[in-house]
């Protein structure tokens, strides 16, 4: 059911777009769209869901430490542990996602000459994501205070948590970056007939987009095949 | 691959994260040994096999198609 769904989706964009196109392309003609009237409550979205998806964070590093310090035995240590673990997860997207949609309000704030409180507010927003990130990360050990990690500090951080991890939770992890990675290629390549269709559409090139969604799928398809090229 | 860790561990009263710290790997990944959903590398199986002091194929079994 999910694969028919999701190949009916694919149907109807590619139709969308298809057709968009083939009759932009005929009638050789240019569509105006007006973007101003969806400047500010845009923004007011942008605003709210960072404050969301703050709040979202914060409630999660509150239910680990909640979790942290209840001294539970058996299947509720268990049970402790997976809403530990979940939670972790939840918080580490929220913190990306506020770090990635500020930085995305605060281009769209720039770029549509609006209020500077709005922009001092998206970077407020940036920072609380940031020091979102940092307690998730101060966090870890007091979750797991049996394992070694690395401190904070070390420059190679993220390398030393990939090499401390184990077998299963690096299956769990090559399963999650596989699907990430093929959904990513489509939508990459989404991306781009979306910006070309957008260009001709309204006659507002995007060839400065393109050239950096195909630069970014050059290097990342490299970077792949030449870490997996040399492990032969 | 069947296991027989959700036996061994009641057998030895032991919890997930208890036996998980005793053989420094994660809860994690007794989860998901116990649910199938991953087959332990050979350092894993080892560990594991040791905190219950018994022989790997003990804790770990596979059908003879799949040795084929």
């Amino acid at each position: 059911m999910k694969s028919w769904f999701k190949f009916g989706l694919q149907m109807f964009l590619g139709g969308v777009v298809g057709y968009t196109f083939m009759y932009v392309y005929l009638n050789n003609e240019t569509i105006q769209v007006d973007l101003t009237k969806l400047v500010f409550p845009l923004t007011l979205l942008l605003l709210l869901s960072l404050l969301g998806l703050i709040a979202w964070g914060f409630s999660r590093v509150q239910r680990i430490r909640r979790l942290t310090k209840q001294p539970l035995t058996g299947d509720e240590e268990d049970e402790a542990e997976g809403y530990m673990y979940q939670a972790y997860s939840d918080g580490s997207l929220a913190s990306s996602l506020t770090i990635i949609l500020s930085l995305t309000s605060a281009s769209f704030i720039l770029l549509t000459d609006q209020s500077p409180s709005f922009l001092i507010a998206t970077l407020l927003s940036l920072a609380v994501g940031s020091i979102l990130t940092y307690s998730l990360n101060t966090l870890l050990p007091i979750m797991y205070p049996e394992r070694s990690l690395p401190k904070l500090s070390d420059p190679d951080y993220a390398q030393r948590l990939l090499d401390l991890s184990d077998d299963g939770e690096k299956h769990v992890m090559l399963q999650g970056l596989y699907k990430t990675n093929i959904s990513t290629t489509s939508l990459m390549t989404f991306a781009i007939i979306l910006l070309l269709v957008y260009s001709i559409v309204t006659g507002d090139s995007q060839l400065f987009s393109i050239f950096v969604v195909t630069l970014i799928m050059v290097f990342t398809n490299v970077q792949y095949i030449h870490i997996i090229r040399s492990k032969n | 691959m069947k296991t027989k860790l959700k036996e061994l561990r009641a057998r030895f009263g032991m919890n997930q994260t208890e036996l998980a710290k005793r053989a420094h790997i994660s809860r994690q990944t007794v989860s998901l040994i116990e649910r199938e959903e991953f087959m332990p590398s050979l350092l894993i199986a080892v560990k594991i096999a040791r905190v219950f002091e018994e022989p790997i194929e003990e804790v770990f079994q596979f059908d003879e198609e799949e040795l084929q």
